[in-house]
């Protein structure tokens, strides 16, 4: 049942930025190795091999504010990945510590294996229905 | 692993032969209506640019490569790996960081965390998924 009054929606987009203000990158997907499940593990959470060596980075825009309106919340958070990993997916956790299982959601973006150390700036956005 | 102390001169650099590919594709829009994009940049060395931007735009809406060389954030030293399955001869190879960098202690230094016991494996076996900016967009 969608929610029929904005402030209410607003109300919950903020919530899920609130529960998981931290972004993530994964590792792992189409090529057998697996996706980061729904257990909250983060098993294929990229590496920290790299020079600037890779982090958790917590999610800019209003979704650092939790200040949800037209029931979304949208944020950007730019990762330093390693040479040699190819990103698959971008999640959002509790902390901000890599490695730590408290995986909250994560969904697929567009695939990259990354040559040299690079970056990879992933957009979030939660809208409530 | 043994890690070596930091050396007191970097090995001499050689010229730069990377330049910056920058790769966006749409995330979205923002409650103004404003595009959103993710954003990936990567540091290729010349020889490997054409197969590697034509692999690129098959997955990201915009491909855009510097005028300028540019060896990034892992400097001249740092790792290279071509992803093995671009059309090109060298595809799959690893040049680790040249021995006696300061990228070599780094590299050497996070494998000896406990936490990052497993080495990043070169991903030998990428499947390019069309599908994934498609899935992304449906999932937000």
């Amino acid at each position: 049942m969608a929610i029929a009054i904005l402030a209410e929606r607003n109300s919950l987009a903020a919530k899920y930025a609130t529960d998981a203000p931290n972004g993530c990158l994964f590792t792992g997907a189409s090529s057998g190795a697996a996706d980061p499940g729904t257990t909250g593990t983060t098993t294929t959470e990229v590496t920290t091999t790299g020079s600037p060596a890779y982090a958790r980075k917590a999610i800019g825009g209003n979704w650092a504010s939790a200040t949800a309106s037209a029931s979304a919340v949208t944020g950007t958070a730019t990762f330093d990945v390693p040479s040699g990993t190819t990103v698959y997916f971008a999640g959002v956790a509790v902390s901000a510590t890599r490695g730590t299982a408290d995986l909250r959601d994560y969904a697929a973006v567009t695939a990259q294996p990354f040559a040299s150390q690079g970056t990879y700036a992933a957009t979030y956005t939660y809208t409530q229905t | 692993v043994t890690v070596p102390t930091p050396a007191a001169e970097e090995p001499p650099a050689g010229p730069i032969t990377k330049y910056r590919v920058t790769m966006r594709a749409p995330a979205g829009f923002d409650v103004d209506g404003n595009p959103l994009w993710h954003q990936a940049v990567d540091y290729v060395h010349d020889a490997h640019l054409a197969a590697y931007v034509a692999d690129a735009r098959t997955r990201w809406a915009y491909v855009g490569v510097s005028d300028e060389p540019d060896a990034g954030p892992g400097g001249y030293h740092g790792a290279y790996t071509l992803p093995a399955h671009l059309d090109h001869p060298d595809a799959g190879q690893y040049r680790p960081p040249t021995p006696g960098s300061e990228a070599e202690r780094l590299l050497l230094e996070a494998l000896a965390n406990p936490s990052e016991a497993e080495p990043p494996p070169p991903d030998l076996d990428f499947t390019p998924d069309p599908n994934a900016a498609a899935r992304a967009d449906e999932e937000g």
